[in-house]
This record gives C-alpha cells, sequence and structure tokens, in this order.
C-alpha cells in the first residue's frame, strides 16, 4: 500500500511537472494563450450568464487543450471559480486537465492582470490550421505578401515570406562551406563523390529548414562579373544516392536587390547545394560522328557516379559535352544511325577507342552550332568519331513514322 | 520555482476537492436505476450543440454524476435520437437541478433532426464498438464535430468506413483504432458528402460530393499514366486525371473523384499506361 | 380539375424517371502517340509560328457537349529545355491550326523537387503542352525536279516534336516549311506529279540522307533541299485503284 502510494505520488510529480515544463516552453510559436475573464459579482455561486455563454462558446477549444486553468486571487472569488471548475466539467473538460491556481500573480502566462473580484479562465489553444483541402485558407496579413530578407555574415542574404514559416517551429538557416578546407565534415564526400574541379564551384551552402514542408525560398550569393561569362548551374547532394544532382527548375539567376546583384538560387529542402561556373570554350567537348551519319545518343561516363549526357548538335550530327575535365579514364556509350535509319555503331567503348583525331575548328567554318534551334559556341578544338569501329554492329533502327 | 511549487499546491488541492465527490460519483446508467436523479431532454440550436439535459437530484446528498459517451437518448417519434459524445460530469448539490448543454450527434441518419418540440423518453448505452470509439475520440481530445457524427452514423446507419474523413495524425489514429476493433483494414480513399441543405449538420444529406485517395504505383520506367474509371459491366465511363511524362519508381497518383456526374454504384479506379495497359486497380463505392 | 392535375403528375413522373434513366456519359482521354498526332496535325499557332508540341491528348466525350467535372492533367516537367515555358493549346478545326487556351499552372511538387504544369480539359477535342519555337533560320525550301510539282509534304520529327503536313490544292514547284531545326532522323516525304500524272515519293524517308546538316546555318538562312529524279520512287496512284 506504501509503495503504491510512493508510485502514485512520483507518478504526480512527473506528471506536475511535465505539465509545468510544457507551461514554460516559451518557444512553442504553434500555440496561444487564450483567455476568458469573469466578474464575479455580487452572488459569486451564482455564475454571470455571459460567462456561461463564453465557457460554453469556447469548450471545444478548451476540450483539445493541454490545460484549463481557473485562475483567482481572492479568497472570496473562490466559490466563483468552483462554480467555473464545474462548469468545466459540465462542458466535457476531463478534471485531470483543470487546474484551480489562487495567486497574487498578476502577470500569468495569458498576459492578463486579475484583481479581486474576477476569476479568469487561460488555456493553450492549438494554433496548427487543419489541412481540409475543400476550405481554402485565405490569409489577409498584408505581411504576409512581403518577403524577408536576412542577411547573412559570408555575403550571402536569405529570402523568404514569413508567413510561410508562421507556424513552423522555425525558420531556415544557410551556412556557406568552403570546399577547400579539409576541417569541413563534408570535404571527405566532396572529394569521394566529386564531379566538378573545385575551381569551379563559386559557391557552396548547406540549408536547414527545420519545417518538414518543401517551402520555397531563395538564396542570394552576391554576382561578379566574371560569372557573366559562365554557364552556371545548381546542383544538390542526394544523401539517398550518395551523387551531386542538377537542382531541377532551379536555375540560379541574376537578381537585382537593394541596388546590389545577388546570384538567386531558388531552394526547397534541407541539404547541400553548389553553384558551378563552367567556362564552355575551356570544358566544352564536340565530338562528330561521321559523315552519313548522325547520333541518336551519346553518353561520357567517368565513374558510377558521374556521367554527362551530350546535348545534340546541328541535328545530331555531333553531340556537345560540358565537362569539368577532360580526364583519361572515361567511357563513351553512343548509338549512331546511318541515313537508312539502321543503327550503325553503338556499345560502350573506351574513350581512347571510340574518339578519333583531334580537329580544330577553322576560324573560316562556323564555329558555332544549332541546339534547339539556338546558336550554341562550338570549342575551338573537337574529336572526331573514328570511322572504323572494333564491334560494329548493325541493327534496324525503329521506324520514327 | 517557489511559484510552481505553490501552484503545484493549489492544484492538488483543487484535485482533492473535486475528489470529494468521487464518494457519491456515479454514472447516468446508475443514477437512473438508483432514482437518485430524473432528467429531461430537449432541443435548444441556439447554442454550438443541440441537445439540452435538464437534471434533478433527488437524493439528500451531493451527487456528481458521468454522463457517458456513447449513451442514447430516444424521441419518443420517428426523430434522431442523441448520442452523446463526449462524456461529461454533472455536480449537482442535494436536491439541485441544472441544465447541461451536451455534445450529442444524430442518431440515425435517415431520420428528422430534433425540433424544440420534439420529446425524448428512454436512455440506453449504444453498442460496445460505438461506446469504444467515441471513448478513442475523446481520449485522444479531438473536437472535431463532423468526425464525431460521421462515427456515429458508420455505427447507428452503417456507413462506410470510407465516409469517416481524417485530417490530422490525431484524426487518423482514431479511425486506425475503429479500424482494429473492426479488424477492416485502414480505407484507402475518403468520401465525402455534401452538407445538408437544411443547413443543420445534424441531417444527413446523403448526396456523395467526392472521392479522395492516394494510389502508390512503381512504374518500371517513364511513361504517361491516366486514372480512368470502369463501371461493374467492366466499361470505361469516365476519364478521371492525366499524368504525362511521370518518372520511373514508386510515385502516388493522387484521386480527386467529383462525383457529381457519376451515378451511384460500384467502380474500378484502373491505373493505365498510354497504351492501355492496366498499372493497378482498386474498387470503390459511389 | 382533378383530371389535369393527374396528366401533370403522371408527366411530371414520366419526366422525372426519363431524366433519372438518362444514361450517363462517358468520357474518354487519350494520350496521342507521336506517329498518330504527327500524321494529322501540323505544330502551327494559329500565327503559321511553328511550335514543338511535348504531349497531346485527345477528349472524347460520349452523351454531352462538355464536361461538367473536368478532366485534370499534370505533365512532370523536369530542367529539359523542351519544359521550359510551357503553353496549352487546343486544336482548332476550322482553322487547322494550334490555338492558345489559358496558361497551365505551374507549381513544385511537395517533397520533390520537379516542377509540374497544372490543366484541366472540359470540352472534347485535341489539346497539347508546346514549347515556343525561337529558331534562328526561316525554314526548309523544297525544290521539286524539273518538269514535275509537289503535291503533298510531311515533315516528322522528334527532339523537340514538330510536324508539318501540307496538301496543295495547286501543285507547286518549289514550298517553303517553316520547320527549322532539323534533325537528322525526322522522317520527310513528299509526294510529286510528272507531267505525265505520274506520282512519285521520295527513296529514303530520313532528313539525314537528303540534307547535310554538319554546318548548321546562319540566322534568317534558310536551307535547301532540291529534291533529283534519282531521289524519287514512282507511287502506285491510288486513284487507279
Amino acid at each position: 500500500m506504501k509503495r503504491q502510494i510512493k508510485v502514485n505520488a512520483v507518478l504526480f510529480m512527473l506528471g506536475a511537472l511535465s505539465i509545468l515544463s510544457f507551461k514554460s516552453n516559451a518557444s512553442d510559436t504553434t500555440k496561444v494563450y487564450k483567455n476568458i475573464l469573469v466578474d464575479v459579482g455580487r452572488k459569486p455561486e451564482i455564475l454571470d450568464t455571459n460567462a456561461i455563454a463564453d465557457i460554453r462558446a469556447a469548450s471545444n477549444d478548451m476540450f483539445a487543450a493541454d490545460f484549463v486553468t481557473v485562475v483567482y486571487s481572492d479568497e472570496r472569488d473562490k466559490k466563483c471559480a468552483d462554480k467555473l471548475g464545474y462548469l468545466l466539467l459540465a462542458e466535457g473538460i476531463p478534471p485531470s486537465r483543470i487546474a484551480m491556481e489562487q495567486t497574487a500573480i498578476t502577470n500569468n502566462p495569458a498576459g492578463k492582470v486579475i484583481i479581486s473580484g474576477q476569476v479568469l479562465v487561460y488555456y493553450k489553444a492549438s494554433g496548427v490550421e487543419k489541412k481540409n483541402p475543400t476550405t481554402l485558407v485565405y490569409n489577409p496579413d498584408p505581411l504576409c505578401a512581403k518577403d524577408t530578407l536576412i542577411k547573412l555574415e559570408n555575403g550571402y542574404s536569405l529570402k523568404y515570406r514569413i508567413c510561410d514559416y508562421l507556424l513552423k517551429s522555425g525558420v531556415p538557416a544557410v551556412r556557406s562551406i568552403d570546399p577547400y578546407n579539409n576541417n569541413e565534415k563534408f570535404s571527405e564526400t566532396l572529394e569521394k563523390y566529386n564531379t566538378v574541379d573545385a575551381s569551379s564551384i563559386i559557391a557552396f551552402f548547406k540549408i536547414d529548414k527545420l519545417a518538414n514542408d518543401t517551402i520555397m525560398d531563395e538564396v542570394l550569393i552576391p554576382y561578379k562579373s566574371t560569372m557573366s561569362a559562365k554557364l552556371l548551374t545548381m546542383e544538390y547532394f542526394d544523401a539517398n544516392s550518395r551523387m551531386w544532382l542538377p537542382a531541377q527548375f532551379k536555375y540560379p539567376r541574376k537578381a537585382i536587390n537593394e541596388r546590389q546583384s545577388y546570384l538567386c538560387c531558388p531552394v526547397s529542402t534541407s541539404g547541400y547545394y553548389r553553384i558551378m561556373a563552367l567556362d564552355q570554350n575551356k570544358n566544352a567537348l564536340l565530338i562528330r560522328a561521321p559523315k552519313g551519319t548522325a547520333f541518336t545518343s551519346a553518353t561520357i561516363q567517368k565513374s558510377v557516379y558521374c556521367n554527362w549526357e551530350g546535348t545534340p548538335v546541328n541535328g545530331g550530327t555531333a553531340m556537345l559535352f560540358l565537362l569539368p575535365k577532360l580526364t583519361d579514364d572515361m567511357t563513351v556509350q553512343y548509338s549512331i544511325i546511318d541515313e537508312n535509319g539502321k543503327i550503325k555503331y553503338s556499345g560502350v567503348q573506351d574513350w581512347e577507342h571510340m574518339v578519333g583525331h583531334q580537329f580544330k575548328i577553322k576560324t573560316s567554318s562556323k564555329n558555332y552550332g544549332v541546339v534547339h534551334g539556338l546558336k550554341v559556341n562550338f570549342p575551338a578544338k573537337g574529336y572526331q568519331v573514328y570511322d572504323d569501329f572494333d564491334n560494329e554492329k548493325t541493327v534496324t533502327l525503329k521506324q520514327i513514322k | 520555482m517557489r511559484n510552481k511549487i505553490k501552484l503545484m499546491v493549489v492544484m492538488t488541492g483543487w484535485m482533492i476537492t473535486t475528489a470529494s465527490f468521487g464518494s457519491t460519483m456515479v454514472t447516468f446508467e446508475d443514477a437512473i436505476k438508483r432514482g437518485l436523479i430524473s432528467y429531461q431532454v430537449s432541443t435548444d440550436y441556439a447554442a454550438n450543440r443541440s441537445m439540452e439535459l435538464e437534471i434533478n437530484n433527488n437524493s439528500n446528498n451531493p451527487v456528481n454524476v458521468q454522463l457517458e459517451a456513447g449513451r442514447i437518448f430516444y424521441a419518443t417519434q420517428d426523430i434522431q435520437p442523441y448520442v452523446v459524445t463526449r462524456p461529461s460530469i454533472i455536480a449537482l448539490a442535494p436536491h439541485a437541478q441544472d441544465e447541461v448543454m451536451i455534445y450529442a450527434r444524430c442518431g440515425n441518419s435517415s431520420a428528422k433532426s430534433p425540433m424544440h418540440d420534439t420529446r425524448f423518453g428512454r436512455t440506453s448505452m449504444g453498442p460496445q464498438l460505438l461506446v469504444q470509439a467515441l471513448t478513442d475520440l475523446n481520449n485522444l481530445r479531438i473536437n472535431n464535430n463532423s468526425l464525431a457524427q460521421q462515427v456515429v452514423w458508420h455505427y447507428t446507419n452503417g456507413h462506410s468506413l470510407n465516409s469517416i474523413i481524417v485530417y490530422s495524425d490525431n484524426e487518423k489514429e482514431l479511425l486506425k483504432r475503429i479500424c482494429d476493433n473492426e479488424n477492416a483494414e485502414f480505407p484507402w480513399y475518403q468520401k465525402h458528402y455534401a452538407p445538408s441543405q437544411t443547413g443543420n449538420d445534424l441531417d444527413f444529406s446523403n448526396v456523395p460530393t467526392l472521392i479522395q485517395g492516394d494510389m502508390q504505383v512503381v512504374l518500371t520506367k517513364p511513361t504517361n499514366v491516366q486514372v480512368k474509371l470502369y463501371n461493374s459491366e467492366g466499361k470505361s465511363v469516365k476519364t478521371i486525371s492525366a499524368f504525362l511524362n511521370q518518372p520511373a519508381g514508386q510515385c502516388t497518383i493522387p484521386l480527386n473523384i467529383n462525383l457529381s456526374d457519376i451515378a451511384t454504384g460500384d467502380y474500378k479506379i484502373v491505373i493505365e499506361n498510354d497504351a492501355g495497359v492496366k498499372i493497378d486497380e482498386r474498387s470503390i463505392a459511389v | 380539375m382533378k383530371t389535369r392535375a393527374l396528366i401533370i403528375m403522371v408527366c411530371f413522373l414520366i419526366c422525372k424517371v426519363a431524366i433519372s434513366q438518362t444514361p450517363q456519359e462517358t468520357s474518354d482521354l487519350r494520350i496521342l502517340s507521336f506517329d498518330e498526332w504527327s500524321a494529322k496535325y501540323s505544330t502551327l499557332d494559329d500565327k503559321n509560328k511553328i511550335i514543338n508540341a511535348v504531349s497531346i491528348c485527345e477528349l472524347t466525350i460520349d452523351g454531352k457537349r462538355c464536361l461538367d467535372n473536368p478532366v485534370e492533367v499534370k505533365l512532370n516537367a523536369d530542367s529539359k529545355m523542351e519544359f521550359k515555358n510551357l503553353l496549352w493549346y487546343r486544336w482548332d478545326i476550322q482553322k487547322k491550326r494550334w490555338v492558345k487556351e489559358s496558361s497551365p499552372k505551374f507549381r513544385i511538387d511537395r517533397n520533390k523537387k520537379n516542377g509540374a504544369y497544372y490543366t484541366t480539359i472540359n470540352c472534347p477535342g485535341v489539346y497539347g503542352f508546346f514549347s515556343p519555337d525561337e529558331k534562328l533560320n526561316s525554314g526548309l525550301n523544297i525544290i521539286a525536279p524539273s518538269g514535275c510539282k509537289i503535291l503533298t509534304v510531311s515533315v516528322a520529327q522528334k527532339n523537340p516534336s514538330t510536324a508539318y503536313n501540307a496538301l496543295y490544292e495547286k501543285p507547286q514547284s518549289k514550298i517553303n516549311i517553316p520547320v527549322s531545326d532539323l534533325q537528322f532522323a525526322g522522317f520527310i516525304d513528299v509526294e510529286i506529279i510528272d507531267k505525265e500524272g505520274k506520282h512519285y515519293g521520295l527513296k529514303k524517308n530520313l532528313i539525314g540522307a537528303h540534307i547535310d546538316l554538319r554546318n548548321g546555318f546562319d540566322r534568317g538562312e534558310s536551307m535547301n533541299l532540291k529534291i533529283s529524279r534519282n531521289d524519287l520512287i514512282e507511287k502506285q496512284n491510288l486513284s487507279n485503284k
């Protein structure tokens, strides 16, 4: 029996402490205090009809609240407080979640001053909106239409809409990462899975979003004139595949804000991002198919972690690759058709077997090609595919029409 | 810290005060059987709930009456009964009378809702599964009146589990418990009904408006996917939606089927690729 | 008076039964394959500009003019060029051209990196997502061999997907078709008639078999395809069948 009492006492203390710790959790922004102030009147044992109506109107909210507290400051008001307590019980609020408090503290969590002759009922109402797709949630708060700009020490800025985070547990945080710093936790991964020359990385950052929702925010990076001649791409590190993947539909673009030019990088999920500037003249590779043939596809593969798909140029008669570096350990997967639509050459070959002699694009000839109807500059040098292949393979191409 | 301790003491004090009622805490069932109380139920739509319980303590002692969730109050005519959805404790002084507004929902979707002059007579507890579901609803502190109504109709009128519309995690947990209690599978879609034209949320419109759900499919290669509705004769009735350029891998196909132009009956939702090859199918009842 | 009321009642009931027994309309959305649509529909807008097709579908309705509840169409888009700035068009049967409908909404998917275009279809017809064409050159000139004239022309190519089909009421010795970014693997065919009334088609149907695309083209430049007799193969005249 004594042991049972002890257990009960411990349980009660734990319960009470958990309640108190909940009450003191000031960082919880998802809930707001609501209160009903009741004037005691001359007969404290009889509740005012307005007070009853107010309690009844709020009883559904109070039922979902973690705690409902009845506060009075003067012993003379206790009868009224008790009556309010009984009303809460009749309204279906479980007794375990009703607290009665006599206190001289005027600064209670509800922010109301209680004087003699008044009783306060307060509770924390849940602030989380119910996601009902049939109801359009319209937020008329003008603040919601504005972007908030946070400036960070490294010159980066983060642009986000404050309203998107009103009911979330925190705003996003951005940290820039130095790819050359060996102390960075990420450097090992960077080294192992890197698909680019580190010198081409112009920005490398990590964004942490506490909210689970994929809200679109923008990281702003100071824009430099040297970026203008480069092809800018953004990639994110996919933790599942351990690969850098293109951040799709999120092209970095130039934006001007407060007279300062920024590279604007829209991001939606937490993780590592990097912005790269590839010098097209330095890193472009053009491979031409033999006369009377054209590529249907071509991919350069360096390792299981990285490959580059070629862009067909001039109707597929050449493939253009934008590579960070040209190395010997590459293979090319390709398919080439002839004028009859039959596959003339196809397979996976080592780079050296695949590519024949290097050629220079003559200054007298056109130094650009057409990709999707748009002009694309060729690199100064390119490669020509050998006419004779080791593994020649001829199959009929599926008719286009 | 001193304030916190003081608060604990005060809280304990009030709990003891309420506990003093414990000696005479009786369920509504017991109180009726022992003749401790008499009651009358009436309807007052002025409040945010309509069931008003007038209760009298016939004894010489104070009594705490515990009104149970799942208790049904029947009307004397062919009018909806009230099913208590939220338990409450009514503290009554000796020979005192109180009027309490009760959280209760309609217990017969095919009957008319109570009016001011509706008379109520006998009372009894509802079926065990209903009581269990409402107890879970309250334990999970769900304060959604329309959800409570859907749960009640599921038991009193055999409305399908699909008609229980859940949004929050708590509400989903409730539905999971209901399914567990009935050894039923968690419904893969939800069927919404239009609100009653009377404007009274105790009335059932019996007009289905929308079916919502998700279907998970695995695509072996990128493809175009279509969601089609087939009738019980296996004839394609309608294309609901098309998902073009759907990437390979596992994908969620959301369903939002507006039912206003679909006749009542059993259908199959079929997910097809653009060659008309079936990828997956599920049954639905409109 | 009673009889009249009875007649009205009966009429009302008959009408009600008739309404309730109206067979439910059926609707079907079919996504057209490249082969299907490229043979029927040129990818030209109502200003005769070439547009690039991304996806084309056809809605058929049996029993009603338009649907109360539209078919929802979502196109998953990635960063490829053909998925940028997509527009939603409907095939106008009278104009025989694609006309712009209200723009599809673009949204980034929750929990995903990809974006998607959303639109709806209420009424029967052929619809499609297209991307604007920003071509440099001014198309392809096709010149018939001397003594021959062009009756019909068909060009269809993928990546980006374009099609041009024309039937000339008055046969032409030279035509210009606005398809510009020609692909080696693209399909081309012309129907040519000579003075003797014989019909010919091309022996080889790949664009790359007729035009050297390796050097590209300049801004404003048009490409020429001069057909020689050797390129042709005689067709059996269908009207003689």
